[in-house]
């Protein structure tokens, strides 16, 4: 018995390690790099990489003459429930309903709101923090949605939810 | 288990008697930790009356709920969460960080004593504090007693009680418990008191992450007796010290499903494992101009945290001067823990050698204890007082500790 343990051993240790590691690897995470605005205290905004062209659109005019900037990133849904899960720089994120959404609603500060970009393309934006709250607000309340409906903006719009 | 050691011919409770050994008289010093310890408070409340005074519209329940103290006291009425960020409104700062990222030890503690005494439980977190303030300090008295006899127990006993980061010890911090824990956890495994030393371990290890490093001193000595003498019992301090860290992050796993969720957690409190990078990015602008921006809060605040924390790094490089001088003196157990445990402190930017955090360095007082003479402990110690009083003020006003 003994002897059938000790040769079990080596296989049981490496079982152990390979589950460990199996736990500790998973989905990636998105950085947030692109800085619009101010560097200094940005808010890290996340967003779903269908949403990412359109909503990268309306930043300038939020961040226009505040004193903080916003950091930008896009990667699937599950890179970044991944990454607010794992405790990672997120202050805002966008994305589609889904499962990757609902694992992550007890780590907002507030129930989602509804960001429509054309009919049919609705998106949620979620304030994980109180650092977040206005960008939240601001994408997906009347202000928002004006700029996406503005000139610069409506075409990318457009060719986002064409291109999905 | 190690039969050659074993008591020939007698049952499990003679087997049980070795673990834990025999009772111990109690270690004295007592009534010398006591005095040192009232002593070592009273330029603590003199700078919070200090602020007060000079704060009317604060008191000392927004003062103590700030910080560390905040989430002590929360998790220890309500426990911990199952996701990483508190449920909180969406207005509260605090749900940036997570509670996962501090231990239950303390706050089990707290819980205890509120459900014992019913006190409020800000209360029940300072009385826990104080007295276990009280009990850290005769406990590095009774390490270093058992090295060096009373006048290096008494000058390590001093030079803790007045340490500025002490000033932890009567705030709602962990640092009274774990600091009394591993004093104890040492001691009792240099006495080869291994139920006893895993207790402490367990205890220690439950409280603040920096437990590894008793686990790591144990698990050396558990090493050494393997090989040298097959002794196993030394093993029994290894796991139940193991369990108490242990346990907490399979807690954290069975409750939220993440079995990284404290590491998580630190992640969100900006923990990162970086040799001190970020902290030099940031100290060497202060201290290359420190006086560039003092109009600035934000900059004063820079400044105040950088020289505290310089403070903490000096102190550190004494206690290893101190290593030296002393020649590992008195144990070789003590230097891994306080490697691990220095190596653990600057590994981190985001603390750092603050103060409150060299207090877990317990052997580096019994080694200045054991090296420095009495004409220089003394007025080192009046040095001590009166920056204590000063972390205490700033930390009142912004400052950890």
């Amino acid at each position: 018995m003994t002897a059938r343990v000790r040769a079990a051993a080596p296989a049981l240790a490496a079982a152990t390690v390979a589950t460990v590691l199996a736990g500790c690897s998973g989905a990636s995470t998105v950085r947030a790099q692109e800085v619009v605005g101010n560097r200094a205290g940005a808010v890290a905004l996340l967003v779903d990489s269908g949403a990412a062209r359109s909503v990268q659109c309306t930043l300038r005019p939020f961040v226009r003459g505040k004193p903080r900037g916003i950091r930008f990133g896009g990667g699937s849904s599950d890179e970044i429930t991944t990454t607010v899960k794992d405790g990672e720089p997120a202050d805002v994120v966008v994305m589609p309903a889904g499962p990757a959404l609902d694992r992550i609603l007890d780590e907002l500060a507030r129930p989602p709101t509804s960001l429509t970009l054309t009919p049919g393309h609705v998106y949620w934006v979620g304030a994980v923090d109180d650092r977040g709250l206005a960008l939240a607000d601001f994408l997906s309340g009347p202000a928002g949605r004006k700029v996406l409906r503005s000139p610069a903006c409506r075409p990318i719009v457009a060719a986002t939810a064409g291109g999905r | 288990m190690a039969t050659a050691n074993r008591p020939q011919g007698l049952g499990w409770g003679a087997v049980a008697r070795t673990l834990v050994g025999p009772p111990q008289a109690r270690p004295s010093g007592l009534r010398f930790c006591a005095v040192v310890y009232l002593v070592s408070r009273i330029p603590v409340v003199l700078a919070l009356t200090l602020f007060l005074v000079r704060n009317p519209g604060r008191n000392l329940t927004w003062v103590m709920l700030r910080q560390d103290g905040w989430w002590y006291t929360r998790l220890a009425r309500d426990g911990y969460t199952g996701s990483l960020r508190p449920p909180l409104g969406p207005h509260d700062f605090h749900h940036r960080y997570s509670g996962w990222a501090f231990y239950p030890g303390y706050p089990l503690v707290i819980r205890a004593l509120h459900d014992v005494t019913r006190l409020p439980y800000l209360t029940s977190a300072l009385v826990t504090s104080s007295v276990l303030g009280l009990g850290a300090v005769w406990a590095v008295y009774a390490l270093a007693d058992l090295f060096g006899g009373v006048p290096v127990a008494r000058s390590a006993a001093l030079l803790i009680a007045l340490w500025p980061g002490s000033a932890a010890f009567s705030l709602p911090y962990s640092e009274g418990l774990f600091v009394a824990a591993v004093a104890l956890g040492l001691m009792f495994m240099t006495r080869q008191r291994w139920i006893w030393a895993g207790a402490c371990g367990a205890i220690a290890f439950a409280t603040r992450p920096t437990g590894l490093a008793l686990l790591a001193a144990m698990a050396v000595v558990a090493g050494v007796r393997l090989v040298r003498h097959r002794d196993r019992r030394p093993l029994v301090a290894v796991a139940m010290t193991a369990a108490g860290g242990v346990g907490f992050l399979l807690y954290g796993w069975a409750r939220t499903g993440d079995p990284l969720v404290w590491r998580h957690a630190e992640n969100l409190w900006g923990q990162r494992f970086d040799v001190s990078q970020a902290l030099i990015r940031r100290s060497l602008p202060v201290l290359l101009r420190p006086f560039a921006a003092l109009h600035d809060p934000g900059y004063r605040l820079l400044l105040v945290t950088t020289l505290l924390e310089l403070l903490g790094l000096l102190m550190l490089v004494v206690m290893g001067v101190a290593l030296v001088r002393t020649r590992g003196w008195p144990s070789p157990v003590m230097a891994v823990y306080a490697c691990v445990a220095v190596a653990m402190i600057i590994g981190y930017s985001a603390v750092a050698a603050r103060p409150r955090m060299v207090l877990a360095v317990v052997p580096g007082f019994v080694w200045l204890g054991g090296w420095l003479p009495r004409r220089v402990v003394l007025p080192l110690a009046a040095a001590f007082t009166v920056l204590l009083g000063v972390i205490t003020y700033v930390w009142s006003w912004q400052v950890t500790p």
